[in-house]
């Protein structure tokens, strides 16, 4: 890991504590090592505890311990497959994601606005080219790959739409993603292809036009 | 009477016609006049275009209109595309050169594959298999457009339908993003 000299921040930096009680312990113990490491790059002081944390550190799949009541805490995601939510580090672990990561959890947490576990990318995803045939496999991804070629789409509203389960939405994702076929959309509202609409467009704007057509083709209808 | 379209296009012997026959509700009206081109093997060409149409459960109608294939018919394409929902590009993998083919409708169609939705479907591929899909979709990505590249036989209804499903996903998708 290179180590940059970098001015350390003025004494006045805000103390935030994490948890990584619910990772395993080798990565746990890597995670604070990395974490001390950083220390004189980082924008805020981050200090490991075991009680009233800012911050949970979870490995994907497990859900950060929540006190009823209380407001939501600040989670960062850690492993291998789940890149789509919006604070998700990589394993092995890199200093600079680490970094980043922090910087952006610490400024939100600071400002009062913690990351709720599980949230997504908030500009969505959308495909580079369209996906070869041993990607695609069934009609549901050619479906779903369709949507992606008009616009960038989130992990949720794949599911939702796509009428796929969390878990296919998310395989399907990755292996685009390996595949060097996705990247993510930093929230604007542009498409792949022009955004604006034209007055045209307003025909389809008309209630159900497209709900008659399916019909007419024999055509199911998709997930609202 | 409210009346929708989508457009066919592609190069002569594409298949147009008979992708539209194969869905329409009435035979293709056709304005074929014969066919003077030995380049081409078919008795008879489209000279103006033709259609096939559908209608809706609220009696609009859905008019699938199949362009002129040769360049020359440019100026019609633009007319056509003018309220369009959606472009099938048919590409005919038996030419010598389907990609340089495909790349005078991009130019032709540039608005209306912009603005509305587009697939191209590329036929005879069991005889020619090269270029392959692949080659098609990373053309595409090079010339800036996204969308669902498919192989396709034209007589068959099940692949025309799957060809328009694919129009009518992109369209609900962006529709769901115009209004979000």
């Amino acid at each position: 890991m290179a180590v940059e000299a970098h001015p350390h921040p003025a004494a006045g930096r805000i103390t935030l504590a994490f948890s990584t009680a619910s990772l395993a312990p080798r990565d746990a113990t890597l995670f604070k090592s990395f974490v001390r490491l950083l220390d004189h790059r980082t924008h805020h002081k981050w200090v490991c505890a075991t009680d009233t944390v800012d911050l949970h550190v979870v490995p994907e799949g497990v859900s950060a311990p929540r006190d009823a009541g209380a407001p939501a805490t600040a989670v960062l995601t850690v492993g291998t497959s789940r890149r789509y939510l919006a604070h998700f580090l990589t394993l092995p672990i890199h200093a600079d994601e680490l970094e980043t990561e922090l910087n952006k959890l610490g400024a939100l947490i600071a400002a009062g606005r913690p990351a709720p576990a599980d949230q997504e990318c908030a500009g969505g995803f959308r495909l580079v080219r369209w996906p070869p045939a041993t990607l695609l496999g069934s009609p549901a991804r050619v479906r779903l790959a369709a949507m992606m070629s008009a616009g960038p789409l989130t992990l949720q509203a794949a599911q939702l739409r796509a009428g796929l389960s969390a878990e296919d939405c998310s395989r399907f994702f990755e292996a685009l993603g390996q595949a060097g076929l996705l990247c993510e959309d930093k929230g604007s509202s542009t498409y792949t292809v022009a955004p604006q609409p034209r007055p045209e467009t307003t025909r389809l704007a008309q209630p159900g036009l497209i709900a008659l057509i399916r019909n007419r083709l024999g055509l199911a209808g998709p997930r609202p | 009477m409210i009346e929708h379209k989508i457009l066919f296009t592609g190069t002569t012997g594409a298949g147009k016609t008979t992708a539209i026959g194969a869905v329409s509700e009435i035979p293709p009206l056709s304005t074929d006049v014969r066919n003077t081109d030995p380049a081409v093997a078919k008795a008879m060409t489209t000279a103006g275009l033709d259609f096939g149409e559908l209608t809706l459960a609220n009696g609009e109608k859905l008019r699938l209109y199949g362009t002129p294939g040769q360049q020359r018919f440019e100026f019609m394409w633009q007319i056509l595309a003018k309220g369009a929902l959606g472009l099938v590009i048919l590409a005919d993998n038996s030419r010598p050169e389907p990609l340089a083919d495909l790349d005078v409708y991009l130019a032709g169609f540039r608005k209306l594959i912009a603005e509305a939705a587009c697939v191209v479907a590329v036929g005879r591929m069991e005889t020619h298999p090269q270029p392959d899909l692949e080659a098609f979709a990373a053309h595409l990505a090079l010339r800036g457009v996204i969308c669902p590249v498919i192989p396709i036989d034209a007589r068959e209804a099940q692949q025309v339908t799957q060809l328009l499903e694919l129009l009518l996903i992109q369209l609900e998708s962006k529709m769901g993003s115009e209004t979000a």
